[in-house]
């Protein structure tokens, strides 16, 4: 779903489904709660992915490409600056696929794993590691000759374009909606029923 | 023995693969683990003995290198000469107790007159840190002397003594782990074993019914590579035998 679509079908939802110029709720405050939805979701896919496939990957529409960034070698170790900001998931699974020009691939290295990479020297010296420092990527063990970066990311929904795909998995969408739905009206929709087996619809009764 | 090898970077991108870890954040525990799975390998079943030598820096102690099991030659270079004296040699070549002054003496004439007069042997496999130098050529004899030099072992350091002068390094030919800097290449034969004792301390903590599983697979790998390793072909072991029954009819 497109980020201006979702926020447009937001916005009808909450103005009773005729919008006009003195409503209450406007665009902006649907904007400013969209990423902490789009968050919840991605968060909840990602169990339920684990739980029903055992896969801890996310699906690869989530994430954008970035190509041919410089890597700069001013500073102490050759490093590159991220084009947009990422989603802060669990498992510093917000960005993969780190490769050079050359096409040497990068893995992340963890603090606890810095803290012993000088001891198994062989971890150091034939392998090539990356690691973040807010929006700025370290790089180890680069190639003399690499001169450009290339990555994939989960981009923050706040840096999205409105007519970029919002990161939700299908099956999520209605989550998304209902949260914001909930949290700018402060009221919950006719509850319905899930799991489609009658058991939560309350007019069942 | 390998007719084939691998990289330890590729069988951690495998097991990251394996496992759904699409961004690698456990590669860096893999390796670890793979490294520490191949040093136990080389050691106890491997039929390569390969030797290093490193070129230290003076010190009062100086840390040994990571990869050092145990030492097979000793010298000592002057910096300004470059000329390499002997210290220690293997127990096959005799030792000779020098006192203190002897001891400088023996050095001073090592590093003024170069070789003349002393036999030579070879460091093979020498790095000066990350630098790879091929072989040294040192001069001398077995030196029994206090002030020369002591290694602790235990402590993986070696104390310099009064004999040693300040302008000068430590040559040190060790038997080597076989994981040192710039490790990247295992044989391919050892691929497999190594993946499951990579994923059984990978499990210890996480799942102990999969490292169970996997501990279990490692040592069936383990027990096959070992045989693999220690083969012998009936016509060698038929060989022996006759040698030992006869001199002549084998």
């Amino acid at each position: 779903m497109k980020k201006g679509d979702l926020i447009g079908s937001v916005l009808l939802m909450a103005s009773g489904g005729r919008p006009t110029t003195d409503m209450s709720v406007r665009e902006y405050d649907v904007r400013s709660l969209l990423a902490p939805a789009i968050n919840y979701a991605m968060d909840a896919t990602y169990n339920i992915n684990l739980k029903s496939e055992g896969d801890r990957d996310f699906p690869t529409e989530f994430y954008g490409t970035y190509e041919d960034i410089p890597i700069v070698r001013t500073g102490k170790r050759p490093s590159f600056t991220l084009q947009k900001g990422t989603v802060p998931l669990k498992g510093n699974a917000g960005i993969r696929a780190v490769y050079d020009d050359c096409d040497n691939f990068y893995a992340p290295l963890t603090d606890s794993d810095m803290a012993t990479i000088g001891h198994w020297s062989g971890i150091s010296s034939g392998t090539k590691w990356y690691r973040r420092k807010s929006m700025t990527i370290e790089l180890w063990n680069v190639n003399p000759n690499a001169t450009l970066i290339n990555y994939q990311a989960i981009t923050n929904v706040d840096d999205l374009d409105d007519d970029d795909e919002l990161p939700i998995q299908a099956g999520q969408d209605p989550v998304v909606i209902d949260l914001l739905f909930q949290w700018i009206t402060g009221e919950k929709q006719i509850p319905y029923d899930p799991k489609i087996n009658a058991k939560e619809d309350i007019n069942s009764n | 023995m390998a007719k084939s090898l691998i990289s330890i970077d590729t069988m951690g991108f495998d097991l990251c693969s394996d496992i759904g870890d699409s961004v690698y954040r456990h590669k860096a525990k893999f390796n670890r683990h793979l490294i520490n799975g191949y040093r136990k390998m080389s050691m106890f079943i491997g039929n390569s003995f390969s030797v290093k030598t490193a070129v230290l820096k003076f010190d009062n102690v100086i840390e040994m290198p990571c990869d050092f099991i145990y030492e097979t030659k000793v010298g000592v270079r002057c910096i300004k000469t470059g000329h390499i004296a002997m210290l220690s040699l293997n127990k096959g070549v005799q030792r000779e107790k020098l006192n203190d002054t002897d001891t400088q003496n023996y050095l001073n004439d090592v590093w003024t007159n170069g070789y003349g007069g002393y036999r030579g042997y070879y460091f093979f496999n020498a790095y000066n840190g990350g630098q790879f130098l091929g072989e040294l050529y040192g001069a001398g004899r077995n030196v029994l002397n206090g002030g020369t030099y002591n290694i602790d072992k235990d402590a993986g350091v070696i104390y310099i003594g009064s004999n040693i002068p300040v302008d000068s390094e430590i040559v040190i030919e060790y038997k080597s782990d076989n994981v040192s800097n710039g490790l990247t290449l295992v044989p391919i034969e050892m691929k497999e074993c190594l993946e499951f004792y990579a994923k059984w301390k990978f499990y210890a903590d996480r799942n102990p019914s999969l490292a169970v599983y996997n501990e279990d697979r490692y040592k069936r790998d383990y027990n096959q590579l070992q045989r693999f390793y220690n083969y012998e072909s009936c016509l060698y072991a038929t060989g022996k035998i006759n040698e030992m029954f006869s001199s002549t009819n084998y």
